[in-house]
């Protein structure tokens, strides 16, 4: 929460700043913006490396549970062609490049800066969390209604690190263990979905 | 794109490499979470820079609402399909908090997989959330 506030921080004062015209060269950041992407995808690659958890938590439980982040994936893409036809003028492509951030805000919403637009980039940002945020405050109520699977399935990758606390809180410890198996396996799946959709469609 | 890919690919094999190294693993946290700060910072700068981009604002941040909205209703429901329908709650299993911590269901029994038993799944996250509570 407090994470998603500060790069929301550096966000909103690139946009004032870019207001005002403070800095002269604002487009020709590009470059630099390249640079900084490539080192952010090699230090994210690093970071999966690091974590040797998810092999673990597939060992000791059910090979079921790798069904989960393959749910949130098909019912991401459901809700992502349902978006679609009622935004009704906007490219396939886009809303589902939107969709496939998965909350995973940052790397998503700078990936498709790259491969789309800042338009585009900028949508996926709020898109992607408001996805984690709703996540966080309905939890308590998903887990009612729906079940203890629920939150996990709507945290998607933000389920292993931000939205994992209130997952274990009101779903119970096992689901907690589900939900950071399934965002990590929806992290690494991220940049490749991201990359797939805007390459090929 | 196949460089944005790589860089990953590349990560992923250095990083399970130096995983037991604390001054590595601290300084890509540190690394990755100022190259967000810098990267989102100038996407903000590219969008505020661009009067047109500025003017649509409210319409961006409309469809960034109604997309993840959709998306998140779509993974519950999913989830639900998955859960209730596929595997019959095959997912709640030993680990899961006993309801033996709530007084009325301290009598119901919860044998690990249950087949169908839906009222013994609620009855277990109900318990569930009273432990939380009270931790």
């Amino acid at each position: 929460m407090k994470g998603s506030l500060i790069i929301l921080g550096f966000f909103l004062s690139g946009v004032l700043l870019g207001r005002l015209d403070i800095i002269p060269q604002a487009d020709q950041a590009g470059d630099l913006a390249s640079w900084a992407l490539y080192m952010l995808l090699f230090v994210v690659g690093m970071g999966i490396g690091f974590d040797t958890r998810s092999f673990r938590i597939l060992r000791e439980l059910h090979v079921k549970v790798a069904l989960v982040p393959l749910f949130v994936g098909i019912g991401t893409l459901g809700g992502s062609l349902a978006a679609w036809a009622l935004l009704g003028d906007m490219p396939l492509r886009d809303v589902l490049g939107v969709g496939a951030g998965f909350g995973y805000y940052s790397l998503s919403s700078i990936m498709i800066t790259k491969m789309g637009d800042a338009a585009l980039g900028s949508m996926a940002l709020i898109a992607n969390i408001s996805r984690e945020l709703v996540t966080l405050l309905s939890a308590p109520l998903l887990v009612r209604l729906f079940g203890g699977l629920a939150p996990v399935m709507a945290g998607g990758a933000t389920s292993m690190d931000t939205s994992l606390p209130v997952i274990a809180r009101y779903a119970g410890e096992r689901y907690g263990i589900i939900a950071v198996f399934s965002g990590m396996v929806l992290t690494v799946a991220v940049p490749i979905l991201v990359t797939a959709i805007f390459t090929w469609m | 794109m196949i460089v944005e890919i790589g860089c990953i690919a590349v990560g992923v094999p250095a990083g399970y490499l130096l995983r037991t190294r604390p001054a590595v693993v601290g300084a890509v946290d540190r690394l990755t979470t100022w190259s967000i700060y810098a990267l989102l910072f100038l996407l903000g700068l590219s969008l505020g820079s661009d009067d047109a981009l500025v003017a649509k604002a409210g319409d961006i941040g409309l469809r960034a609402v109604v997309i993840s909205m959709a998306s998140l209703a779509g993974s519950v429901a999913a989830g639900w399909l998955l859960q209730h329908v596929l595997l019959r709650g095959a997912l709640d299993g030993p680990g899961t908090v006993r309801p033996a911590m709530q007084g009325t269901n301290a009598a119901m029994p919860s044998p690990p997989g249950h087949a169908g038993g839906h009222q013994g799944d609620r009855a277990g996250d109900r318990a569930a959330n009273h432990a939380g509570d009270r931790a």
